[in-house]
């Protein structure tokens, strides 16, 4: 039992229960209605009861994550590399990268379902832009300081640039990399979702919406719970991965 | 890099190089040396010795070609008399060591070993493609560093001095004639140190080295020369140069004893008068 709770599934899995306790007490002492706060075992229930109907929705969010984290992780690395290459780049680009993120993603949400329409793609690419600013700034910070040292190294061996940034500066950068991606493995659900809020037929987000507007709160926090699983499962994956392919970085957590 | 200019009086021996360079970093600053002169001749240890900041690093990285940006990075490089020698033949002719181990924590010790092959390899090739002949090459040098059965160990399982050897075997496999050490030893423990190099003495020969060192005694152990890099006024001008230094005449490795000892005092002495 001890060692099963020093996993950090097992960790989730305690901290999981402890908080349901904490939410069917409040229930259960302050008798609020249930179309304020559903007890925990109806929303169980109509979790339960709506898989059927759910997993369409939580495919569409899913699908929408997964592409606004590719889009978004590319877009800022490609970025990131340009601006430590050509000091231009980085001199004219970071004024309108650091205006761009002044702008609450929230405020141009319903010009991107204008642009983009009601499909997929606009959620993709809020999801995106949310992340895009994490990954660019942790990518070009990784980049920035890989060590002179090595570079210096490098540079007396005579080695191209492009065989520099491939084999040194970019394995160099990835454990400061890494904490963008674990970040932006968060966030990116709640580009999607505000997407889906704006504008959309089907996914999480638009289930949530239509369940409020019928005073359906158990669904909405069945939905909400599907939710919350699938950023973690997401988060956890990556982080795995990232674990994975940062062998050298040993913690120990 | 336009080259600076040179006194009829320099004249180089036909076993040597005779480097004169200059290095400014901003305009508006002072140089950090102008118009040195380095010899170093072929096939021997050169000891730069100099307290911390002095300027030696950076003579040592001019020379590898590392003051791209500077404002002033003049280099000059004669081999025999008069015939003045391509800076970019001699940076290709150079391995350089560096201070700290720079080993690459993602790569194998056989990976880190053959590094500037693996950098000059076309970015889409595979690395598995590494020839074979390169492979054994590097197993016979780690066998010559002692770590013969490490090829396949990651490095961040290695000690400090472990590190430095696998440093020193991506330094050999080059098969530079030049080798320009930055302090290469000065992070190990003493006997580590010492064991370092006594080894790397004798895979040196034939070899042509600059090792900067602060340490006397380091220079008393591997140098066939020591240079000084100390100040000198004329004129009421300070000037960089660099300065013979008394050493035994035995040839290096020496081992640590009494004749050494007598010597880094008298070497202490001297650069505490000069300081």
């Amino acid at each position: 039992m001890n060692k099963f709770i020093n996993t950090s599934f097992g960790r989730v899995l305690v901290i999981s229960f402890l908080l349901v306790l904490f939410w069917w007490l409040v229930v259960a002492v302050t008798q609020v209605p249930s179309f304020i706060l559903p007890p925990p075992e109806k929303v169980f229930t109509r979790f339960w009861q709506l898989t059927d109907v759910l997993y369409p929705h939580f495919l569409v969010t899913l699908i929408e994550i997964v592409f606004g984290v590719l889009l978004g992780v590319s877009a800022g690395l490609i970025f990131a590399i340009l601006m430590v290459y050509f000091k231009p780049v980085r001199i004219w680009l970071l004024p309108v990268l650091l205006f761009s993120q002044a702008i609450p993603v929230f405020a141009i949400a319903p010009i991107l379902v204008l642009w983009f329409g009601y499909g997929i793609v606009s959620k993709v690419i809020m999801a995106a832009v949310i992340i895009f600013f994490p990954i660019l700034m942790t990518s070009f910070d990784g980049l920035r300081q890989s060590s002179k040292d090595y570079l210096e190294l490098a540079q007396s061996m005579q080695a191209n640039r492009l065989s520099i940034l491939f084999r040194i500066q970019l394995p160099a950068a990835l454990p400061v990399m890494a904490s963008g991606l674990r970040m932006a493995m968060v966030v990116a659900p709640i580009g999607a979702i505000i997407g889906e809020w704006v504008g959309s037929s089907q996914g999480l987000g638009y289930f949530m919406l239509y369940a409020n507007a019928r005073m359906q709160v158990a669904d909405m926090f069945a939905a909400l719970f599907v939710l919350c699983l699938l950023s973690i499962s997401l988060y956890y994956l990556a982080d795995q991965c990232l674990k994975k392919l940062i062998f050298w970085q040993q913690d120990n957590s | 890099m336009s080259a600076c200019n040179v006194l009829a009086s320099n004249l180089t021996k036909q076993n040597e190089y005779l480097v004169t360079a200059s290095l400014k970093y901003e305009a508006s600053q002072s140089y950090i040396y102008q118009n040195i002169e380095l010899r170093l001749p072929l096939n021997q240890v050169t000891c730069l010795l100099g307290h911390s900041g002095c300027g030696k690093s950076s003579l040592l990285k001019h020379l590898v070609g590392l003051h791209k940006n500077a404002c002033v990075n003049d280099l000059l490089i004669q081999t025999g008399v008069h015939s003045s020698l391509d800076v970019k033949g001699f940076q290709h002719e150079l391995a350089y060591m560096a201070q700290q181990d720079l080993l690459l924590p993602w790569l194998s010790v056989i990976d880190n070993v053959l590094l500037a092959y693996d950098l000059k390899r076309p970015i889409l090739k595979k690395k598995s493609q590494f020839n074979q002949a390169l492979k054994s090459r590097a197993q016979e040098i780690l066998e010559q560093v002692g770590l013969p059965d490490k090829a396949d160990k990651k490095v961040f399982t290695l000690s400090g001095g472990m590190r430095q050897r696998v440093a020193l075997a991506r330094t050999l496999i080059q098969d530079k004639s030049i080798i320009l050490m930055d302090e290469p030893f000065s992070s190990v423990d003493a006997i580590t140190r010492d064991k370092l190099q006594q080894l790397s003495s004798h895979l040196f020969k034939n070899k042509t080295v600059l090792l900067v060192t602060h340490d006397p005694l380091e220079a008393l152990v591997m140098g066939h020369n020591i240079l000084h890099f100390s100040n000198k006024t004329e004129k009421e001008t300070t000037l960089k140069t660099l300065e013979p230094m008394p050493l035994p005449n035995s040839l290096p490795p020496r081992n640590i004893g009494n004749e050494v000892s007598g010597y880094h005092g008298q070497l202490m002495q001297i650069m505490q008068a000069r300081q």
